[in-house]
């Protein structure tokens, strides 16, 4: 599939709205949490290339493995944004080619690990923009300070995430495209992709359950959600109502106890 | 000198949760994080209750652009707390730089594990799961879903809690910490636990390839697996990632080159 230049600079933009630091689209909450979720970005990628329903596909393939990324204090193991934009442009022009989906999601994780690179650049870059931006603040230059917040970063911040994901975007088409003619489905590459990228959606689940569940037990909850969706081919609305009813059930029955706790201290401070 | 009592109108209040609501990671840095997002969100602030006085205003300044970093979406409510006090302060009250910054990196803190607990550790994959049942099959609804649910709610709760922290000072904190807001949290996670249950069950996929031939009969591993569980290998899969990272400490980037591994072994032993 070919992409225009077009197209390449307008997943571009997108990249940079929703990566990490950038206040255009209501910041953190409009950008990184919302642009930069791969479902969003390959929603927003279907509808550039002209296929919303294999850019959400790919988009959802990729999500699960990054479902409760957390990245405390800027650490980052994994650039989501370009996961989420070279990513999965790349895998969406690959599916359409002819490779599997699981495969997009191992060529999409691997773009992450590498795009780490650009974080880490941006968060050693600033450091000039703040040292400014300390010197406005001894002058008490509002306007130098404002600068070196918001646009000396932001304008950095553009090149680092916008050029790279056109260049990759608009290049890397071609590679993508014939992918499944230099491995083809029953090669051993292909394969091992399709079969990685199948597993590591497991890894993506496995980080939620660890930040979910606090004692071992608490898995059974998980495999509730499991056998429900395996065995009994509930859909996942339906899911989420019964699991809604479980977490009300729950939030009713432990009222009791701070309750009394809270009766309790009364009375103690009645004494 | 009598002055009269200096009060933080609606609007100043309303451009300094914006300014730190769309800007507080403008300028991050591994040296400063949020240090200058939070320093711009307070000008409006300092303009109102220091202007004309330089020397406080460039003192106002830098205490508020000291090292800083906590989850910002929640985070706004020691925003709030901290207008509280700077109009506490310029109306005569004794509260230095120390106590200030105390109660600010006091807070920050705790904000920070508890926010990124609740905001990318619950609540974002709680909406990404609904937001996937919804997509199944390419529909535009999910996404759709997502960015509506997502920004409404999490705009508004981020404003609330600025406001609140601003009425009611360091006592709003129990809002997120308290015993209610635990309990909340507890039943979040519950639901999230079974939402995520279903999740693994649609998009981890595995099988295998594996037959074995028996008196003429071939025998496919896969249906037997299935025979004795749904899906039992994409269960053990997240089971096995699970324990690598609960027991075994290992970060997430080692289980996918574990994973790797495990896919490259496999397809060529022909299991995959």
């Amino acid at each position: 599939m070919h992409i225009t230049i077009i197209q390449a600079i307008l997943i571009g933009l997108f990249a940079y709205l929703g990566s990490l630091s950038v206040p255009w689209f209501l910041g953190l909450t409009g950008g990184w949490y919302t642009l930069t979720r791969p479902l969003i970005s390959g929603f927003v990628i279907g509808i550039i290339l002209g296929d919303v329903t294999t850019g959400i596909l790919v988009g959802i393939a990729v999500q699960v493995v990054y479902i409760a990324l957390v990245t405390p204090g800027g650490q980052m193991p994994q650039d989501l944004n370009s996961a989420a934009y070279i990513g999965v442009t790349l895998g969406v022009i690959a599916v359409e080619g002819g490779a599997t989906v699981e495969s997009a999601v191992a060529i999409a994780v691997a773009v992450g690990a590498v795009g780490t690179i650009f974080h880490n650049f941006m968060m050693l870059t600033n450091s000039f923009w703040n040292h400014r931006a300390k010197a406005a603040i001894d002058k008490g230059d509002y306007k130098g300070l404002w600068f070196n917040h918001y646009v000396g970063p932001q304008v950095v911040q553009f090149f680092y995430r916008f050029v790279p994901t056109c260049l990759v975007v608009y290049f890397g088409a071609t590679l993508a495209t014939n992918i499944i003619t230099y491995f083809p489905t029953t090669s051993f590459t292909m394969r091992t992709l399709t079969a990685l990228g199948g597993m590591l959606p497991a890894v993506g689940v496995a980080i939620l359950l660890t930040q979910v569940t606090k004692k071992d037990i608490d898995l059974i909850q998980f495999l509730v959600g499991f056998t429900l969706v395996a065995a009994l081919q509930l859909n996942m609305i339906s899911l989420a109502i019964l699991g809604a009813f479980f977490a009300y059930m729950n939030f009713k029955y432990t009222a009791s106890k701070p309750a009394l706790a809270a009766n309790k201290s009364d009375v103690e401070e009645e004494l | 000198m009598t002055e009269k009592i200096k009060k933080l109108d609606k609007k100043t209040l309303q451009k300094s949760w914006w300014s730190w609501y769309v800007g507080n990671l403008s300028s991050m840095s591994f040296e400063w994080l949020e240090a200058f997002g939070f320093a711009v969100s307070m000008i409006p602030v300092i303009k109102k209750l220091y202007g004309g006085d330089k020397e406080e205003e460039i003192k106002a300044l830098k205490r508020h652009s000291v090292f800083y970093n906590t989850e910002p979406q929640l985070g706004a409510i020691i925003n709030g707390i901290m207008c509280g006090l700077e109009e506490e302060r310029a109306n005569g009250a004794e509260l230095d730089d120390e106590v200030i910054n105390g109660i600010k990196i006091g807070l920050m803190g705790p904000l920070a594990g508890i926010g990124d607990a609740m905001i990318p550790g619950m609540y974002i994959p709680l909406l990404l799961s609904i937001a996937i049942g919804l997509s199944d099959g390419g529909n535009p609804l999910g996404p759709i879903f997502y960015i509506v649910t997502y920004l409404v709610s999490m705009t508004s709760l981020s404003y609330f809690i600025f406001f609140k922290g601003y009425e009611l000072g360091t006592k709003s904190v129990e809002l997120i910490v308290g015993e209610a807001a635990n309990r909340i949290r507890e039943s979040f996670n519950f639901l999230g636990a079974i939402v995520v249950g279903g999740v693994a069950a649609s998009y981890v996929n595995i099988s295998s390839a594996w037959k074995i031939s028996q008196t003429g009969k071939e025998v496919v591993i896969n249906d037997i697996l299935n025979g004795i569980f749904p899906k039992l290998l994409p269960l053990l899969l997240v089971i096995l990632c699970w324990w690598l990272m609960a027991k075994k400490r290992m970060s997430a980037l080692k289980v996918m080159g574990v994973l790797i591994i495990v896919a490259i072994v496999g397809v060529a032993v022909g299991f995959f």
